[in-house]
């Protein structure tokens, strides 16, 4: 990367990192996007380790939020180590000054480095997530966490699969009350039924076990049923019908007024009453009619009748809505005792196969270590320590704004712990903990932001010294970039909201390089007029062709073409080249944006590294193939296969159908296509793996996009299972590696590009319209309707509140993946009441758009003379990897070689089983020939006769002479072959080299016989 | 110089008349097969006895020492499970875990964690009582109640193999060394030990070094690092064999399947150069099955290490398979005559049916479930011997410690493969380091010497490979090759990217049915009409090719279901005898009848079911009620000839009413939207309004949703419908008759891609398309219009 460093700036950022590496110091550091995290923690390590000769590096207990993030920090303090080892005196002594550290006096510095390469290759300090040591720590302590001892960790995407079919398994034998509390759970959830319902317990699982397993069901649906303002209103579920003075006045209505719709009440069947008796009271959203009567009406009508009606209109409306809220209960209800039924079988499961998932882990951790505040001194964690070898003195915590409440008091023990010298040993003992909580977009999975502040509370609590170091020095983008993003939440309340109100200012951005060129820019969203119409009965080709594409699809249209015209042309200032679609980043909020852009980019020809999740074609190809072995009756996969594997034509299709007639294809196939199917089909029988590289070949390669297929094909022991696995669960989507990377602002956290383009902008912040659950601290609730109840409304409106948070922490975090230049475009309509990323992105912009529409800050950038193709380069593939290689025959032993291998191994008096017959024939040679097993006789000895290596099978001393005996095992022949002559004489060749003055005679010894056949071995 | 060569070297320096008396040692029996070739070469004579330092049967034999019967450790391992059975009130480990329930695969598990566990113990000679002694008295903790149960089982196999005479098969190699240390140490013994490449002796192996170092020979590699701090561990006067360093290359890949492919480009460029020795040597077993598939493909015979065995050879997937797929469970009666019955064509195969015979006696009740595991150990314990002097050869790295190649490809050097991840379950770190057992330290030395080794092994070339992911997440370099400056291989990683993402695709054929003949569909139902509108080429492979897909292998009800069941019992209930006007009569025998429909179905279809006709029945009743109609007819079928072809429907139930006749069609799912019936989109009712002429005052949908609380909800498009029937029906005939004519016989079915949805529409696919991998234009880019 090109650089242009401000060198104050630089001074300014190395003065702030210089804090965090004050060894003697606890520190807390707020660091904003792309100020170095990571190098500032190996630093900081590195830093602590020459600081303190005593310090070995597996006393560093480092943890990160993401495996990404944690292999990344394992991998630099071993790697500069063993840079530095490698330095002469005075390249070390600069790389350690630059560090700024204050070394203990007389330090060997290249000595110590020399000791900790070694040390960090034998125990390297311990990097990791907090489940990462939850399972390096609890494979070692499992009976004292409760935990099975062979314990096997069921990762997110296992579990899932778990789930699912848990649920199926309990569809498939659903019975009783849980029966009909399903039925509403179906009825509620609607057209997708199963999948719905699957999802539904997935997708909130953990949220749904806490509850179920902090509260209890039963408190729950009491404190739920108490905040709805149900307890004792027997009435929710009661029916509407009209009460006695009620029905009167109807009566009295009709009679008057024979046409009035007040009849269709009195008419009505009684199971359908209800519905006319509200019809005639409320309106559709089920408020009471302004006007039950028009003027007329009223003036033949009863006073008292009208008054009684009107009541009744406001009784039945305030009876709906009761009825309404207790829908919700009645929908929740069903819901939690669902999931309470799949949670049973799933812990079930998980206890039968000694599973243990992520949330077990941390429960266990807690358990270990948490043991010693009970009991004492030399306690359980003590006992863990010493079980592990780990006396950590030092901890790092990275990304500690994403932690989750039973992280969070995880690494507060952790900390209290190592600060209060009950863990560690030695003199000093430390703990940084960096976060931003403008980044903390994990809510979902329960991240709690506010946490992280909370923590330098403890800190501040604990640490003897203490360091608080706001790191605002980018070294990722550019200044127009962060002074985009400063102005933009420096409007309005998005500072306040990100950074929260106990929390410091919004703490302004700097780039440490300045001097380069950066430049942002705003585009209008796009709207388009209206919709075409096609006339009934259009044929299929007419009405496709007159539909339109809907405004994202022009939006994301006008952003290809303008890659299209940028890429290759103009020269970005952090590479120094001219742009290529590798440093382009479409961040969007929602994934269906993202496959929409995958789409329209790929179709416009523009190579789209990761994003969209559309599988392609030949992932669907490989498997049908995979179908088609395991049931070659299965047409459709059959269809498949011939179509995209063996490039048949329709036409041979429908051919290959009217041969059949009723029977399967398969049985019709001919020729070629016929032993091509039989040969397939006799895979079945092969390792999954197998199956699935073959089908690779058969496919035509392209296996990186079936990376997932080959890895899934491994974890299953049987084609049955691996095609089950498809049946439940989607295989991932992978990418290709270049091209435009199409990422949700999750998938975009710890990223960068030179281009970020934010297309996705026009979501409302706060939109919570898609949620079917409300959840609050210790209470769920399916989503009715706003004003049903004050806890539906105040769930929703703190749910929105939270989204908003989330949704401008997303801002910031996608505004900052940008390098130079951040595009920021949308579609739809802006309104006066929207508030979105768009509009909050506006206000960062002073006056009016530009003659182009749009918004332009920042500088021009260079650009190249010739415009470069954006061509893909075509690798060349050498000769030897396209030269088809001679096959090598394989080396197959034979079943008499086999057998007799065996009764060699039992003559040298091996005891390896064998049949009764080999053990027979062995005993009937060593009966009858026991001289051979003499005192002194050696069996297997290696010779090498003229550059070969033989083996004389026993050597014994009889009769006056060496005896050379060769066993020979099957068919006897009455005379000895001559090539066993030669062999013999061989072997009395090589004898004769070492014992030059012993008389040699050789013999084959026939074991079938047993019969002695002595070889004249005088040559 | 290759290691071998080195010793070679040496052992040549004694007169060839002492060979006889040369007993070398060497790490593996690879090594030792290495070794004799070498000193082979050009010579005629007898050859040093040269074995690998383990106490095998070959050596007491060779020196004729007393050998003691190890327990067969199948054996061993049935015993075990059946000790952890015999649950003890007294054992704190059960107590802990009350709840445990150890069965199948869990049980065997433990079984063989226990077992490797006590074997090593064995080997090492630690006894019950160390065991004891190793926990500090200030740290009794859970721990000890783990420690029980590794004592109690510890302590019934002593007992039981006293009764067998025989022992763990561990302890056997440590007394065959013991004793010929002894032998060796004799005064008058004649052979001369040399003890060669051997760094991470056992106690046993390490009183060998000792012999060697007084009386003969110890020579030791000079590798790197790791190596050295082993050696120097040892403590023992060695003489160093220095061995060259190569020219490193590291080729990295993005993903460890990529690797895969590295590695075998890596093993195809080598063969290609006319090397005769290719080696690929790799901690991971997985990774070097993923290499070996690939040479296959490409027809590159590989010699699999001692890696393989017959679980991982097709016929023993067989017999597993055979076990997930329904004879689970038999016993070993059943067992033999399955394999008796159908002989596998295998070698190694007689070898676990002897096995199985000889299990027989042994006189254990095991569970059906047992039998599982029992032939998963005998599967798993049975080597395939393929082995080859030359050639291409996919080993372990203990396996390749030593030997020489002239192209050696060191394969997933990362962290938790080179070294493992892998701990002791039963035995905590300061338990291995009291015990004298390998702690987590010395088995990461010992990974890395292995590295070492293979990264010296390579006279031509010498390739390291890894992956910075893994499974999708991100990996760690191994830590040894931080002293290994390597040239990075980028022509490996283009390569293998080029390759696995294919040549160009033939041209694909876009979907495009011309069916003629019996193919041609001459009848056309409403639901054809419907679907033929939407997308021609899958109304033809569906309805008239009958593509569809099997039965999923796990069934579960689905809305077709539903939908099938919910109609059959609408068509019974409209040849009921009884009047809406008797609701009560007309409830009950509509729940009747549903209970008989319930009857045909899987339990789960009844549970949901029942519930939902309960709530439907009544509000049916009370709806026809209100209506005030009476049944024209129920599945009434209706035919219309145009041109050549029949259009049929068949209405679900018609009614008449004073204004005349109303067409309902009922929905278990959401009826079309209101927009999509006007647009012809969904022409179903309006082309049954128009099969059945001027008399139908309306159609309706009835969409039959239960809700919990509320009376059924039966959605309607009624008054839509019947506002604007006649411009629903008008341009039915002609729209009907320019399809059929437009689709006449000889013209193309073409596939029409949904172009509503969303992402879906960019890519041309329709995803929910069953059809999608037949029609293929998936594969097609997207044309834009004016957009």
């Amino acid at each position: 990367m090109r650089n242009t460093f401000d060198q104050q700036i630089l001074q300014q950022a190395a003065t702030a990192q210089a804090q965090a590496l004050e060894t003697g110091a606890s520190v807390w550091i707020s660091a904003n996007a792309g100020t170095g995290k990571t190098e500032v923690l190996t630093r900081r390590m590195l830093a602590l380790l020459l600081a303190d000769p005593t310090l070995e590096p597996r006393q560093i207990l480092a943890l990160t939020f993401t495996k990404a993030g944690a292999a990344e920090m394992a991998a630099r303090l071993p790697a500069r180590l063993s840079k530095w080892a490698a330095l002469d005196a005075a390249a070390l002594q600069a790389e350690v000054a630059e560090l700024g550290v204050i070394l203990p006096d007389g330090l060997d510095v290249a000595a110590r480095v020399q000791e900790l390469a070694q040390q960090v290759r034998k125990a390297p300090p311990l990097v990791a997530t907090i489940h990462g040591m939850a399972q390096q720590i609890l494979s070692r302590f499992t009976v004292e966490a409760g935990l099975p001892v062979d314990f096997e960790v069921l990762e997110d995407g296992a579990q899932k699969r778990l789930l699912k079919e848990i649920q199926n398994e309990l569809l498939v034998h659903v019975e009783g009350p849980l029966a009909t509390y399903l039925g509403t759970l179906l009825d509620e959830l609607g057209e997708h039924g199963w999948d719905d319902l699957t999802s539904l317990v997935i997708t909130h699982w953990h949220r749904l076990e806490a509850l179920l397993e902090g509260k209890g069901l039963a408190a729950v649906l009491a404190k739920l049923e108490h905040d709805l303002g149900l307890v004792g209103r027997e009435d929710a579920g009661q029916p509407l019908v009209p009460t006695a003075a009620e029905w009167a006045a109807l009566r009295h209505v009709v009679e008057a007024l024979p046409e009035q719709s007040a009849r269709e009440v009195l008419d009505a069947p009684e199971a359908l009453r209800e519905a006319a008796w509200k019809g005639f009271l409320l309106t559709s959203s089920g408020t009471p009619r302004a006007r039950l009567f028009v003027k007329a009406e009223l003036a033949v009508l009863d006073e008292t009748d009208v008054a009684v009606l009107n009541a009744a209109a406001l009784r039945v409306a305030e009876q709906v809505k009761l009825r309404r809220v207790y829908r919700g209960f009645d929908v929740t209800r069903a819901a939690l005792l669902w999931a309470a039924a799949v949670r049973g079988a799933y812990v079930q499961r998980k206890h039968r196969e000694g599973m243990v998932d992520y949330s077990d882990l941390l429960d266990g951790l807690e358990r270990v270590l948490k043991a010693s505040e009970s009991g004492g001194t030399g306690g359980l964690s003590e006992w863990v320590w010493y079980g592990l070898d780990r006396r950590f003195r030092h901890l790092v915590v990275d990304e500690a704004q994403d932690n989750n409440p039973q992280q969070d008091r995880i690494v507060q023990w952790l900390a209290k712990s190592i600060l209060s010298g009950d863990v560690g040993e030695g003199a000093a003992r430390t703990v940084l903990a960096v976060g931003d909580m403008k980044q903390s977009i994990f809510r979902f999975q329960g991240a709690v932001p506010e946490l992280f502040v909370k923590l330098r509370e403890v800190l501040r609590d604990w640490a003897p010294v203490m360091r608080e170091v706001d790191l605002v020095h980018s070294f990722r983008s550019g200044k127009e970039v962060l002074a985009l993003v400063d102005r933009v939440f420096a409007q309005g309340d998005s500072g306040a909201v990100v950074v929260g109100s106990d929390f410091r200012d919004w703490p302004n951005h700097a780039a440490v390089a300045a001097a380069r060129a950066s430049r942002v820019e705003l585009w209008p969203t796009v709207v388009l007029d209206g919709k075409e119409t096609v006339e009934p009965w259009a044929l299929p080709e007419v009405r496709v062709a007159a539909s339109g594409h809907g405004e994202d699809m022009a939006c994301l249209r006008a952003v290809g073409m303008w890659l299209q015209q940028q890429v290759g042309r103009v020269v970005m200032p952090s590479t120094g080249e001219a742009l290529r679609y590798d440093d382009v980043m479409l961040v969007v909020q929602r994934n269906r944006i993202a496959a929409l852009a995958a789409g329209v980019l790929r179709g416009m020809g523009i190579p789209v590294a990761t994003g969209g999740g559309v599988q392609p074609l030949v992932v669907d190809d490989a498997v049908a193939c995979l179908r088609v072995i395991y049931n070659p009756e299965d047409n459709l996969a059959l269809a498949h296969v011939l179509k995209g594997v063996r490039r048949w034509r329709d036409v041979q299709l429908l051919e290959l159908a009217a041969r059949s007639g009723e029977q399967a294809w398969c049985h019709a196939l001919e020729g070629d296509d016929r032993a091509w199917l039989l040969e397939l089909h006799k895979q079945a029988w092969q390792a999954p793996l197998a199956i699935v590289q073959r089908v690779v070949r058969e496919v035509k390669g392209n296996e990186s996009q079936l990376e997932c297929l080959l890895l899934w094909a491994e974890q299953c022991e049987t084609l049955r299972e691996l095609i089950t696995r498809l049946e439940l669960d989607d295989l991932p989507v992978s990418g290709t590696g270049s091209g435009v990377r199409i990422l949700t602002v999750h998938g975009s956290k710890g990223l960068q590009a030179p281009l970020v383009i934010l297309p996705d902008t026009m979501a409302a912040l706060a939109d919570v319209s898609h949620d079917t659950l409300l959840w609050g601290e210790d209470v769920v609730l399916f989503k009715q309707a706003k004003g049903l109840s004050a806890l539906e409304d105040a769930l929703a409106e703190a749910e929105s509140a939270r989204r908003k948070a989330d949704s401008l922490r997303g801002l910031y975090v996608a505004m900052t993946r940008a390098m130079d230049w951040l595009v920021v475009t949308g579609f739809g309509e802006v309104k006066e009441t929207s508030d979105t990323w768009w509009t909050r992105i506006r206000s960062g912009f002073d006056g009016e758009a530009g003659a182009d529409d749009r918004w332009v800050m920042g500088d021009t950038f260079a650009e190249t003379e010739t415009p470069i193709q954006a061509a893909v380069v075509e690798s060349v593939v050498p000769a030897w990897a396209t030269t088809p290689v001679e096959a090598l025959p394989a080396v197959a032993q034979s079943a008499e070689q086999a057998r007799g291998e065996r009764v060699h191994a039992r003559l040298q008096g091996l005891k390896v089983p064998v049949e009764a017959d080999v053990e027979a024939e062995v005993a009937r040679v060593k009966d009858a020939l026991p001289w051979l097993w003499a005192h002194g006789s050696r069996s297997e000895m290696a010779v090498a006769v003229e550059g070969r290596v033989g083996r004389i099978d026993r050597l014994v001393e009889h009769d006056g002479a060496l005896w050379v005996i060769d066993f020979k095992t099957g068919h006897v022949p009455e005379t000895v072959p001559p090539a066993y002559v030669q062999q013999l004489q061989g072997y009395v060749r090589a004898l004769r080299t070492t014992y030059p003055q012993r008389t040699l005679r050789a013999a084959i010894v026939w074991t079938a016989a047993p019969r002695v056949d002595e070889v004249d071995v005088r040559c | 110089m290759s290691f071998c060569q080195q010793l070679a070297a040496r052992v040549r320096q004694h007169s060839v008349a002492d060979w006889p008396r040369l007993l070398v040692f060497v790490p593996t029996a690879r090594v030792a097969a290495r070794l004799r070739a070498v000193l082979s070469e050009d010579f005629t004579g007898v050859l040093p006895a040269i074995v690998p330092l383990k106490g095998t049967p070959e050596l007491a034999e060779l020196l004729q020492l007393e050998m003691p019967a190890a327990v067969d450790s199948l054996v061993a391992r049935m015993k075990i499970a059946r000790v952890l059975r015999l649950k003890d009130d007294g054992d704190l480990f059960y107590a802990a875990a009350a709840s445990e329930v150890l069965e199948g695969e869990r049980l065997w598990r433990r079984v063989d964690g226990l077992y490797s566990t006590l074997n090593r113990l064995a080997l090492h000679g630690v006894s019950v009582r160390d065991l004891r002694t190793a926990v500090p008295a200030h740290m009794v903790g859970l721990w000890e109640q783990q420690a029980e149960t590794l004592v109690r089982v510890a302590r019934h196999m002593e007992r039981w193999l006293a009764g067998r005479k025989e022992d763990f098969a561990g302890a056997v190699e440590r007394r065959i060394l013991d004793q010929v240390a002894q032998v060796l140490r004799q005064p008058d013994s004649a052979w001369i030990p040399v003890v060669a490449g051997v760094v991470d002796g056992i106690p046993a192996a390490l009183e060998m070094l000792r012999v060697a170092a007084d009386r003969g020979e110890v020579y030791v590699p000079e590798l790197g690092a790791a190596t050295m701090e082993l050696v120097s561990a040892l403590q023992i006067a060695t003489t160093p064999l220095p061995l060259p360093a190569a020219v490193y290359e590291a080729a990295i890949a993005e993903t460890d399947w990529d690797e895969a492919w590295m590695a075998a480009l890596a093993v195809r460029r080598a063969v290609a150069e006319g090397d005769a020795r290719v080696a690929v040597v790799s901690a991971s077993r997985g990774l070097l099955a993923r290499i070996a598939g690939i040479l296959e493909g490409w027809q590159i015979a590989v010699t699999v290490g001692g890696a393989g065995c017959l679980a991982e050879t097709p016929l023993g997937r067989e017999a597993t398979a055979a076990l997930h797929w329904g004879t689970r469970g038999r016993m070993l009666s059943q067992w033999l005559e399955l394999m008796e019955t159908r002989p596998l064509e295998l070698e190694e195969w007689p070898t676990v049916l002897r096995e199985l015979q000889r299990l027989k006696g042994e006189d254990f009740w095991l569970d059906a479930t047992d039998w599982q595991a029992v032939m998963k150990t005998l599967l798993a314990e049975a080597p395939v011997v393929n082995e080859s002097p030359t050639g291409v050869v996919l080993l372990g790295p203990l396996e390749a410690r030593l030997l020489d190649f002239d192209t050696v490809i060191a394969a997933g050097c990362v962290e938790g493969t080179w070294p493992s991840h892998s701990a002791d379950a039963w035995l905590s770190e300061p338990h291995l380091r009291a015990l004298k057992l390998p702690d987590s330290t010395h088995k990461a030395l010992l990974a890395g010497t292995e590295l070492e080794s293979v990264l010296h092994s390579g006279s031509r070339r010498v390739i390291v490979t890894y992956a910075t992911t893994s499974e999708g997440k991100e990996t760690v370099r191994s830590r040894f090759l931080a002293d290994y400056a390597c040239t990075p291989d980028t022509e490996l990683a283009e390569l293998a990217q080029v390759l696995r993402r294919g040549g160009t695709p033939a041209e694909e054929t876009l979907g495009v049915f011309v069916p003629q003949g019996s193919l041609w569909p001459k009848k056309w139902s409403a639901s054809f009409v419907e679907a033929m509108l939407a997308c021609p080429y899958r109304a033809l492979g569906e309805r008239v090719l009958k593509l569809a897909a099997p039965e999923p292998l796990t069934p579960l009800p689905d809305a077709r279901t539903a939908g099938l069941l919910v109609h059959r019992w609408l068509e019974k209930i409209g040849q009921l005898d009884i009047l809406p006007s008797d609701g009560e009569a007309l409830t009950a025998a509509m729940l009747e009848l549903a209970e008989e429909e319930l009857a045909h179905e899987a339990p789960v279809v009844r549970a949901i079911w029942r519930g939902k006709f309960a709530k439907l029945a009544p509000a049916l009743v009370a709806q026809w009620q209100a209506d005030g109609r009476t049944v024209d007819a129920v599945e009434q079928r209706l035919t219309h000839e145009v041109g050549a072809v029949t259009v049929t429907a068949t209405l679900d139930r018609v009614e008449a009413g004073a204004e005349g006749k109303v067409i309902i069609d009922y929905k278990t799912g959401t009826p079309p939207a209101w927009s999509k019936v006007a647009a012809g989109i969904k022409p179903q009712l309006a082309l049954e309004a128009w099969l059945l002429g001027a008399e139908v005052q309306g159609v309706e949908y009835w969409h039959l949703k239960g809700f919990g609380t509320s009376p059924l909800n039966i959605s309607r498009a009624g008054n839509a419908a019947r506002q604007s029937l006649e411009s629903l029906v008008a341009p039915v005939e002609n729209g009907v008759t320019r399809l059929i004519n437009t689709y006449g016989e000889g013209a193309a079915f073409t596939a029409v891609p949904d172009r509503q949805g969303g992402g879906l529409l960019a890519t041309g696919h329709c995803e929910t398309c069953e059809l999608a991998g037949v029609c293929r234009r998936k594969a097609v880019k997207m044309e834009f219009g004016d957009a």
